[in-house]
């Protein structure tokens, strides 16, 4: 069973549909994983940088 | 408020608000998607295109109140110095550009087949791109200034001074003659939107304002981290 089985058939609009969701679904799970890697890389970062303050 | 401008409550807070907020996010887009893509009807004139609405309309509205969030944030930075405002309106910016460049560009693809163009000069969209250029010039201005209390201020100002683009992208539909059709979902007179199509509408308009805080809270999180490494880096080199 492909994904294509599993979408409704949309007729001659189907790219502009698709290519709309598809557009809008990799922008929003880049933006998120971006923003929560750098949440991620800074905390690690500061965690690292209080706990060598805290040994010296 | 005042409560919440100590760093240390406000990221316990956003702490225990995050695993919710995600969750929710997740429930929200998979009820919209599938009421969006399975359930909701055809449209007797736009046909199947109709489904590109529940993409393009929530990130159009959440564009236009995630400006506004910024500039409500700026006056509360410019005027009470609160220390959160201006790192909330600075992390909210980036969500707002790609919610911005998203109608921007699923309603060009949207366009196409009903309007037979990628893009017209037209009033809506103009008043959206100039929404995007602002979105732009704001992030711009905090990469190209090294005195971070110096893009604090000059941002705060693009960000009150564009926020009069927001009542025109709104009324431009109703001012000027437009190819972009009326308003439909607040109007004088009530929703002209079916049930069928607007429940699809309001759950996708639920999931990306939850998208929204989301992710504003992982950057806000991120810029108190990265201000505090600062300090933390200045007194070293003070120390040294």
């Amino acid at each position: 069973m492909t994904i294509l089985n599993i979408l409704p058939s949309l007729g001659r609009y189907a790219e502009f549909v698709w290519s709309s969701y598809s557009l809008s679904l990799v922008a929003l799970v880049v933006l998120a994983i971006l923003s929560w890697r750098k949440k991620k890389v800074l905390e690690k970062r500061l965690e690292q940088i209080t706990a060598k303050r805290s040994k010296t | 408020m005042h409560k919440f401008a100590n760093p240390v409550r406000f990221n316990r807070l956003a702490s225990a608000l995050l695993p919710w907020t995600f969750a929710l996010t997740v429930i929200a887009f998979a009820a919209g998607l599938y009421y969006a893509i399975y359930v909701s009807p055809a449209d007797y004139q736009q046909g199947e295109s109709v489904r590109i609405m529940y993409v393009h309309v929530p990130a159009a509205s959440l564009s236009l109140a995630i400006y506004v969030f910024m500039a409500a944030a700026s006056a509360v930075f410019i005027i009470w110095k609160h220390p959160l405002a201006v790192l909330g309106a600075k992390a909210a910016a980036p969500i707002g550009m790609v919610y911005c460049g998203l109608a921007l560009a699923t309603g060009s693809i949207w366009g196409k087949p009903m309007w037979g163009a990628w893009w017209q000069w037209d009033a809506r969209l103009t008043s959206m791109l100039v929404l995007f250029f602002l979105y732009l010039g704001y992030m711009a201005l905090w990469q190209v200034m090294e005195d971070s209390n110096k893009a604090a201020k000059t941002s705060s100002i693009l960000a009150l001074v564009g926020v009069v683009n927001i009542p025109i992208i709104k009324f431009s539909v109703e001012w000027w003659n437009t190819l972009h059709q009326p308003s439909s979902l607040i109007r004088e007179g009530g929703s002209a939107i079916d049930p069928s199509m607007m429940t699809p509408l309001l759950l996708m308009l639920a999931a990306y304002a939850l998208y929204f805080v989301t992710v504003l809270l992982w950057r806000m999180k991120a810029e108190m981290a990265e201000k505090r490494l600062e300090l933390a880096l200045r007194e070293k080199v003070t120390w040294s």
